[in-house]
């Protein structure tokens, strides 16, 4: 009789499908993603209806105690930055603890220097996104 | 003189490294990124608006409090009331309110009257304030 060996010799997975996939993936965020430097402080965003979105990318963040954060820059460099670049819009990112008079001691110095332009990042009182 | 059978065999570079560093890559970008839009109220600063606004009328004074309360001209009221109150004060739909804002007041509490004051059509609005806090 003749019987026919079984091999159980395994064969390689092809691997080349999933490094395919991953390489999408990858590609998906590096497009998608947006690194803007963040403080390390939790800004804690104020709660406001609005239906319209940010067009500007141009961050400015604030946080609670007062500090401002400015492409990565803080105190005065950021200052300095903002009066070198004279953007003609910002988006402020300021934290709804922040003192109000601070606060409005920002717009003025920001209208100072002639940006005219400002975009105030609010969350959704309902549906406030997950950070 | 002794031959050895040298084979050419084509070795293939290993994949795994650079699997590695992909791997590592797109754990990287799914943590950092961020998806969906912010949403913003736009503020349009008195240079913005490139207007010497004339005061008229009697005062129209609103200090900025903690919580739901404010104080027009002195007296403090809640906040829902403030759009009627303010109307009987103004001359025309258009006059200029002055904003204010007391020491314990943040942040949300300046925005919820900007946005409350929004919503019932009153967008002539001058806050007080210095800029040498920064």
């Amino acid at each position: 009789m003749n019987f026919s060996k079984t091999s159980y010799v395994s064969e390689k997975e092809n691997i080349v499908p999933m490094i395919n996939v991953v390489f999408l993936l990858l590609i998906f965020f590096l497009i998608t993603s947006s690194l803007v430097p963040r403080p390390g402080e939790i800004i804690d965003r104020p709660f406001g209806l609005s239906n319209s979105h940010a067009k500007d990318p141009n961050y400015l963040f604030i946080t609670s105690s007062a500090e401002i954060m400015y492409l990565g820059q803080t105190g005065e460099t950021a200052w300095g930055i903002i009066k070198k670049n004279k953007p003609g819009s910002l988006t402020i990112e300021a934290d709804r603890n922040l003192a109000a008079q601070k606060f409005i001691s920002l717009l003025n110095k920001l209208d100072s220097m002639n940006i005219t332009q400002l975009e105030m990042i609010v969350n959704d009182p309902i549906n406030e996104p997950q950070r | 003189m002794i031959q050895l059978n040298t084979i050419n065999r084509r070795r293939r570079p290993s994949l795994t490294p650079m699997i590695d560093v992909v791997f590592l890559l797109l754990i990287f970008f799914m943590l950092v990124a961020r998806f969906g839009v912010d949403n913003v109220i736009d503020i349009n600063l008195p240079a913005a608006r490139g207007q010497n606004v004339q005061y008229e009328g009697p005062p129209r004074l609103i200090e900025i409090k903690s919580g739901d309360i404010v104080s027009l001209n002195g007296s403090e009221i809640p906040l829902g009331q403030l759009a009627n109150k303010l109307r009987a004060l103004m001359p025309s739909p258009n006059a200029l309110i002055v904003l204010r804002s007391s020491a314990e007041a943040n942040t949300q509490d300046l925005l919820n009257i900007l946005l409350h004051l929004k919503s019932e059509k009153i967008t002539n609005v001058s806050v007080l304030g210095s800029d040498n806090e920064f």
